[in-house]
């Protein structure tokens, strides 16, 4: 179990959350005009670092806010949480 | 006609016994709470207003035999671009008081209540099923929880209970 700091209501445990995965994936442009691989590239590829990710969590049982924190995929730190902003 | 609407009512806790007064602790259902879920970036007016998140607010009244607080609220918050919506059915209300209440929900509940003050609200889990927390006083809190939770977690809070029962 981790720790989530929601921007919102403070530390929270992680099962108040859903995970969103990498943040910052931009919905293509234009869909319709990307051949098949460039749409399994932006639905499926992502930098998967070993170290420090951005990334989205949504406060399901909380606040009900998206927002964006980054965490270490090898210690779990967390850091910096910033609120999602629409697009 | 409403009379009869209102005798046909039954509260998620009908029937199950849910209540405790016990002196250091006492437990009980308010079924049939107004309850008004409202988006707006300032507080509604109301008795009993909870802040469940940004913009997101709970405003708990009586009981009434028609949707009482909706309508009123809905045209003060519309010039501000605020809504009300009705959801007196989606919960019930849950009332605990004495000075082991917090400590009762502390058995479930990974929240720290004692930064919660007076008229502060948090949302969370407790028992695994997701409550808004309302303190009403230093002893005093509500549990608004969802009706398909509600013998759930009543079950829980009188199994819980059962240490501070003298
Ligand atoms: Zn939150």
């Amino acid at each position: 179990m981790i720790r989530v700091p929601c921007p919102h209501c403070g530390d929270r445990d992680e099962t108040e959350f859903h995970y969103g995965g990498e943040a910052g994936v931009a919905y293509p442009a234009d869909p319709s005009a990307l051949d098949d691989a460039a749409w399994a590239s932006y639905l499926f590829v992502r930098s998967n670092p070993r170290g420090w990710l951005r990334e989205r969590w949504f406060h399901g049982a909380g606040c009900r806010r998206w927002f964006n924190l980054e965490r270490h995929t090898v210690t779990d730190e967390i850091r910096s949480p910033s609120e999602m902003r629409p697009q | 006609m409403t009379a009869d609407v209102l005798a046909l009512r039954r509260s998620p806790l009908h029937g199950t016994g849910f209540g405790l007064a016990a002196p250091g602790l006492t437990m009980a259902e308010e079924p049939f709470r107004s309850l008004v879920e409202v988006r707006s970036p300032a507080a509604p007016a109301g008795e009993l207003v909870w802040r469940l998140g940004p913009d997101w607010w709970l405003v708990d009244g009586p009981p009434a035999p028609v949707v009482a607080l909706e309508v009123p609220l809905a045209g003060e918050l519309r010039a501000a671009g605020g809504v009300a919506t009705d959801v007196s059915a989606h919960r019930t209300t849950l009332v605990l008081t004495g000075p082991h209440a917090a400590t009762l929900i502390a058995h479930g509940c990974p929240i720290d209540l004692s930064i919660v003050p007076v008229g502060g609200c948090v949302q969370g889990t407790l028992a695994g099923a997701q409550v808004a927390l309302g303190r009403t006083g230093p002893d005093s809190l509500r549990v608004y929880v969802r009706a398909a939770f509600a013998r759930h977690l009543a079950t829980w809070l009188s199994d819980a209970a059962t240490p501070y029962v003298e």
